[in-house]
């Protein structure tokens, strides 16, 4: 018998899994963007949108997958629980609030407009804060164990990890290269 | 993402002294970028006065301004754009003058289409996973197999680690209906003590909890007591009406297990993600617990 219950537990499942794939998307369109790896086909600003967008939707996606385990009765959890990263509900939650605050640090900013009042390196320090968030929602999905031991979510896990190594190379080369002509200018 | 600010470039190697023997060394593209500005205006030439608005004027501010750009150069390129996106709205719309507005040719919110299909996207990928989650739930065999280190039902005596899900579960001692009903079941001591207990300490043996009914099923444990310790714990029971607590119990009660049995009592932290179900399993824990002290006659 599926109940009400039921349906906020699968939901609350699937809105996690998707801001997952969001997250890693994001994080895969800016290391495209900030490795000037974008082709000639599509804009930069076009990449740029794209990727404040893809960032915003991974927020908003965490926020649905923390109001429906709230509205999931059988989870326990309260909303003191969701907010504040503690070991009394155990750390498979609180990776998770820990992840869901550091994405709210990088993408509050850039929806209030606060980003172009930062300082540049201080901004980039901040956004760098995306790759810890990404691995730590990871994490949480892991532990918690409802779908850690499912065929589909380590191959899902596995593609997600293969997708952004292309990325993730391109950009460390790119700095790679930058200091060394940096250091053989000097 | 980065561009380049002339005048913040210009400014620094100005604003040390000429000489200066902690002068840092120009990078390559920065030298040839300085050059090139250089060659584009002479220095001490004065700027080229201001070109109207492209609103105040009705028209490109490269057209609408008096000197000609040279052809092929990038002033002209622009001023021709502009012209073709003006002839383009205006043969549009009925071959009526209009204004060219200042973007002309620019995206003014760009990835829009993108945007909107990767929240279609996500709101359907949601969907479908719970809807897939759902069917998992409802269209699979109720037999699950216990993969934890300790088995939770090795007490009720079923084969290998392969559990037959029962709409209750019944064990020697308690009977079908008082597991069902109760969560002020009586302590049932179902294994008589075999070895004479040392003065105060608890006598080996298995001593059945209560079954602390709770909004998702019943809990009730037993617990094995060996040379005066809490060797083990027992799962009689446990909520079973669908996959989904199956599978939280599946996860959760081998750590309550682990905890209690390390503590030798029940005063231990709950699972998250269970929290019936180990409220339940310590009530449970606590009344065999205490029928074991009860039965060996320790105070206490």
């Amino acid at each position: 018998m599926i109940t009400m219950s039921s349906w906020s537990w699968y939901l609350t499942r699937s809105t996690g899994i998707v801001a997952a794939v969001l997250s890693v998307a994001a994080l895969v369109w800016g290391l495209f963007f900030s490795a000037r790896n974008t082709g000639t086909r599509l804009k930069p600003n076009w990449w740029l949108a794209l990727h404040n967008w893809l960032g915003g939707l991974t927020l908003t996606f965490i926020g649905l997958h923390m109001l429906l385990s709230l509205t999931d009765s059988q989870t326990g959890l309260g909303l003191k629980d969701l907010f504040i990263p503690s070991g009394t509900v155990g750390w498979a939650i609180g990776w998770g609030v820990v992840s869901f605050w550091l994405f709210a640090l990088v993408v509050l900013p850039s929806v209030a407009r606060v980003r172009r009042r930062l300082p540049r390196k201080a901004w980039h320090v901040v956004h760098l804060l995306a790759i810890p968030a990404t691995v730590l929602g990871m994490v949480h999905a892991f532990q918690i164990g409802s779908d850690a031991a499912a065929s589909y979510f380590t191959r899902g896990l596995a593609l997600l990890v293969g997708i952004s190594v292309y990325p993730v190379s391109i950009r460390l080369i790119g700095i790679a290269e930058t200091r060394r002509r940096r250091a053989a200018a000097a | 993402m980065s561009k380049h600010h002339p005048h913040r470039s210009n400014s620094k190697p100005a604003g040390k002294p000429a000489g200066s023997s902690s002068k840092q060394p120009i990078d390559p593209l920065l030298q040839q970028r300085l050059t090139q500005l250089g060659q584009r205006r002479p220095a001490g030439a004065p700027l080229p006065p201001p070109a109207p608005t492209a609103a105040a004027a009705g028209r490109p501010a490269a057209v609408s301004s008096g000197a000609r750009p040279a052809p092929g150069s990038q002033e002209a390129k622009l001023a021709a754009a502009a012209e073709r996106a003006a002839a383009a709205r205006a043969a549009k719309q009925g071959g009526a003058a209009v204004k060219t507005a200042p973007n002309a040719g620019r995206k003014a919110k760009p990835a829009r289409a993108s945007k909107v299909a990767s929240v279609a996207i996500s709101a359907a990928t949601t969907l479908a996973l719970a809807g897939l989650f759902a069917r998992q739930d409802t269209g699979t065999t109720d037999s699950v197999i216990l993969t934890s280190g300790t088995d939770p039902l090795a007490a009720t005596g079923s084969t290998a680690s392969t559990v037959a899900v029962a709409s209750t579960t019944t064990v020697a001692g308690a009977t079908p209906s008082s597991v069902a009903e109760t969560s002020v079941a009586e302590t049932t001591v179902t294994t008589a003590t075999t070895v004479a207990a040392a003065p105060n300490t608890i006598a080996d043996g298995t001593y059945a909890g209560v079954a602390d009914q709770n909004r998702w099923g019943v809990v009730q444990v037993q617990a094995v007591f060996s040379g005066g310790q809490l060797s083990d714990v027992q799962i009689l029971s446990y909520p079973d009406r669908d996959r989904r607590s199956i599978r939280i119990n599946q996860y959760a009660l081998p750590i309550l297990i682990g905890d209690s049995v390390q503590s030798g009592s029940a005063n231990i932290n709950g699972v998250s993600g269970a929290t019936y179900t180990s409220r339940s399993y310590v009530t449970s824990l606590q009344s065999a617990i205490d029928a074991a002290k009860q039965a060996s006659g320790v105070t206490g």
